[in-house]
C-alpha cells in the first residue's frame, strides 16, 4: 500500500481529501501545515508529499525547499496545490505535479496511480 | 477657492482602492487599526475583504487573507478570478490566502496560538493589511467572554505595534449584532441590502470610524465585474461645492433670439434654468439651442438625457440645422445617454459630473429630471440631492437646463411635478400647449430670472425647420399658461362681474 502524507491548513480540505484517497486504497498521513510535515517526515517517509502552498507556519514551498536540503527526503516526490492559478516560480522547485484548486479528484487519483506504479517499475 | 466636505486626519491612510470608498472613509482607513466590516450572507463582505487585498498589493504592497471556517481558498479564488481586480500573479506571492481554523481547533490555549500565527504571518510576509474572513468563529472556541475580548485587545495592539491594518469580517445574524468586538474595533462597516417594492437596493454605512471624520449615514453599492461599486451619497458628498467661482454679471445666449430678450439679454452665467412643460412643447429642442449657442464661444457641452437615444437625438438637432454630430467629432459636445432602469441616483450624478470635469464643460442640459425620479430609493432626498448637484454645477462654472414635463396637458394648474425642485433653479421657463379657436398652440413665459427684470408677457412659440421661434405676445386673453384660453373681456363694472368667454 502506498502511503501519502497529506498537508493542508485548510481543515476539510485535509479531512475530505483523506477519506477519499484512502477509498482508493491509499495510507494517509495528515499535516496542517508544513511545520507539523517536517516531524512526521522525520519518523515515517511516504511515497509522495501533496502539500498546499499557502500555509501560516511553513508553507509548501519553503517544506519542500527543506525536503530537498535533506538527503533522505529528496526523492520523495511533491505534488503541490494552491489556490494561486500558477506555480510559484522562486523559487523553481522540481514539482511532481501543480494543482490549481478546485481540481477534480478524479484527475488526482488516475494521474496518481498512474506515477506511482511507474516509479515502482 | 478649494473646501472639503470632511476633515482629514493626519494619521496614515491605507487606500481601500474604491474611490468613493476612500471619500467617505475621508481618505481612507487608517494604518494600524482594525476594522469590523459586518453584513449578511450574500452582502459582499468578502469581496470587499478581497477587492480592497487585492488593491493594496496592486500598490507594491503585502497582505495574507485568514479564513476561519469560510469557503475553501480555491473556490473562493476561482470566484473572484473574473473579476477585473484579480491578478492572479499577486495569488501565493503578494497575496497570501492561510486557514486558522486548524489553529482555533487545537484546544487548549488556541486564541494564543492564533495570535501567534498572526505575528508570524505578518513577520514572515511583511504584510500591511491582515483580512480575518469569519473573525466571529475565534469567539465560538474562545472558553469565556473574557478570553475573546481579550484576544480582540492583543489583536488591536499587535496592529497598531506592526502598522498593519486589520479588515475583520463578519455576518450580522441577530445573536452577532452586539458581538463585544464592535465595541474593541477602530471601526465598523455595514453592508446590508433593502429592498424598495419590488426592487432590492445595497447599502454600506460606516457605523464607527475612530480618529477620523467619515460620511455618515447609508451610501449605495452595487455589486458587478468590478467588485463593489460605491456611491457616496451625493448629497453627503456635496454637502459644501468643491469650488466657489467669482462673481459674474456675464450672460449666456439660449440659441433663441426671443428668448434671450424675453431673460434680458440671456441666462446669468453659472446659474440654473428650469424649463417646465408638457409633452412636445419643445423642452429638448430648446435644450439644444443652448447647447449650439456656446460652440462658436468654445463653451464645451453635455447634454444629459434619458429618453432619446444619441444617435436619434443628433439626428433631430442636425434636421433643425444645429449641427450637433459634427461638435460631438469635434469634442464640442457629449451625449451621455442613460437609459431608464433600475438606476441609482447618485450613480447618475457622478457620471453627469465626472463628464463636466472630463472635458471642463462650461454648459449642461439635463433633459427629464423623471429620470432621476424613477431611479430614486428614498424620494425624500430628492430635492436635497437637486440641490447639491446644482450647487456644484455652480461652483464649477456651469451654466445648467433643466426641463421637467408636466404631467397635465391642460388644466387650471401648473405643478412642479419634483418637490422642491423649482427652488434649485435661478430662472423658471414654462412653455405649454394651449387651445385657442379649437387650435394648438404653444406660449412660453418666463416665471423667474435671477436679480434681473425680464419680459413678464406669454409669448407664442413656434417649431420650424430651424428651431424654435419666440414670436408676438398672446394678445386679449387670459389663463393662457394655464391651458385653456379665455378672451379678456372688458374691466368690470363696479357692479358687474369678469365677463369669460373662449377666444374667438
Amino acid at each position: 500500500m502506498k502511503t501519502i502524507l497529506l498537508v493542508d491548513d485548510e481543515y476539510a480540505v485535509v479531512e475530505i481529501l483523506a477519506t477519499l484517497l484512502a477509498d482508493e486504497g491509499y495510507a494517509i498521513l495528515t499535516a496542517s501545515d508544513g511545520e507539523q510535515a517536517l516531524e512526521i517526515l522525520g519518523e515515517k517517509v511516504p511515497d509522495i508529499v501533496i502539500t498546499d502552498q499557502m500555509m501560516p507556519l511553513v508553507d509548501g514551498v519553503e517544506l519542500f525547499r527543506q525536503m530537498q536540503r535533506n538527503a533522505s527526503h529528496r526523492r520523495i516526490p511533491v505534488v503541490l496545490m494552491s489556490s494561486a492559478p500558477m506555480v510559484p516560480s522562486n523559487p523553481k522547485l522540481p514539482w511532481a505535479m501543480f494543482l490549481q484548486k478546485p481540481f477534480d479528484f478524479h484527475d488526482l487519483v488516475t494521474w496518481l496511480s498512474k506515477y506511482l506504479d511507474g516509479r515502482t517499475k | 477657492m478649494k473646501r472639503s466636505g470632511t476633515r482629514p486626519s493626519t494619521l496614515p491612510r491605507l487606500k481601500t482602492g474604491i474611490a468613493l470608498l476612500d471619500v467617505i472613509l475621508a481618505g481612507g482607513l487608517l494604518r494600524g487599526g482594525s476594522y469590523i466590516i459586518a453584513g449578511a450572507p450574500g452582502a459582499g463582505k468578502t469581496i470587499l475583504g478581497n477587492q480592497i487585498s487585492f488593491n493594496h498589493v496592486a500598490g507594491g504592497e503585502r497582505a495574507v487573507y485568514m479564513t476561519l471556517l469560510a469557503e475553501s481558498h480555491g473556490r473562493m479564488v476561482a470566484h473572484l478570478s473574473p473579476m477585473s481586480f484579480f491578478d492572479p500573479a499577486a495569488v501565493g506571492t503578494k497575496l497570501h490566502y492561510v486557514s486558522g481554523y486548524n489553529v482555533l481547533r487545537s484546544g487548549k490555549e488556541n486564541l494564543k496560538s492564533l495570535l501567534t500565527v498572526i505575528r508570524k504571518l505578518i513577520k514572515r510576509h511583511e504584510a500591511s493589511l491582515l483580512v480575518i474572513d469569519g473573525i466571529v468563529r475565534v469567539g465560538s472556541f474562545a472558553s469565556s467572554p473574557v478570553d475573546f475580548k481579550e484576544f480582540i485587545h492583543e489583536l488591536n495592539v499587535l496592529l497598531s505595534f506592526t502598522g498593519s491594518t486589520g479588515l475583520l469580517l463578519t455576518d450580522t445574524s441577530a445573536e452577532e449584532v452586539e458581538h463585544p468586538a464592535r465595541t474593541m474595533v477602530d471601526g465598523l462597516i455595514e453592508l446590508r441590502e433593502v429592498s424598495d417594492g419590488v426592487r432590492a437596493v445595497r447599502e454600506l454605512i460606516v457605523v464607527k470610524f475612530r480618529g477620523s471624520s467619515s460620511l455618515r449615514g447609508a451610501h449605495f453599492f452595487e455589486i458587478d465585474e468590478h467588485g463593489l461599486r460605491v456611491h457616496a451619497r451625493i448629497e453627503a458628498r456635496l454637502a459644501v461645492p468643491s469650488n466657489i467661482p467669482p462673481a459674474t454679471t456675464k450672460r449666456l445666449s439660449l440659441g433663441v433670439a426671443g428668448l434671450d430678450q424675453m431673460m434680458g439679454g440671456g441666462v446669468p452665467e453659472g446659474t440654473t434654468t428650469l424649463v417646465l412643460g408638457s409633452s412636445g412643447t419643445g423642452k429638448t429642442i430648446l435644450g439644444l439651442h443652448f447647447l449650439e449657442a456656446g460652440f462658436s464661444k468654445r463653451e464645451p457641452g453635455l447634454y444629459f438625457g434619458f429618453f432619446e437615444s444619441p444617435p436619434r437625438l443628433l439626428k433631430k438637432a442636425d434636421q433643425l440645422g444645429l449641427k450637433m454630430s459634427q461638435q460631438v467629432d469635434k469634442d464640442g459636445l457629449e451625449v451621455i445617454w442613460q437609459p431608464t432602469g433600475e438606476l441609482i441616483m447618485d450613480a447618475l450624478a457622478e457620471r453627469l459630473l465626472d463628464g463636466v470635469h472630463r472635458r471642463k464643460v462650461k454648459r449642461v442640459v439635463i433633459d427629464g429630471l423623471a429620470g432621476f425620479e424613477e431611479s430614486v430609493v428614498r424620494p425624500e432626498r430628492l430635492a436635497h440631492f437637486f440641490k447639491s448637484v446644482t450647487n456644484e454645477l455652480r461652483g464649477l462654472g456651469v451654466t445648467t437646463i433643466l426641463t421637467e414635463e408636466m404631467r397635465e396637458l391642460f388644466g387650471p394648474e401648473i405643478i412642479v411635478p419634483l418637490a422642491g425642485v423649482s427652488g434649485v433653479a435661478e430662472n423658471i421657463i414654462v412653455v405649454r400647449q394651449i387651445e385657442i379657436a379649437s387650435e394648438l398652440k404653444r406660449a412660453i413665459a418666463v416665471m423667474k430670472t435671477r436679480e434681473s427684470a425680464h419680459d413678464e408677457k406669454l409669448r407664442k412659440l413656434t417649431i420650424t425647420d430651424r428651431g424654435l421661434q419666440v414670436g408676438e405676445p398672446f394678445q386679449a386673453q387670459e389663463a393662457v399658461l394655464s391651458g385653456g384660453s379665455i378672451c379678456a373681456a372688458p374691466r368690470p363694472t363696479a357692479l358687474g362681474k369678469r365677463g369669460r368667454g373662449h377666444a374667438p
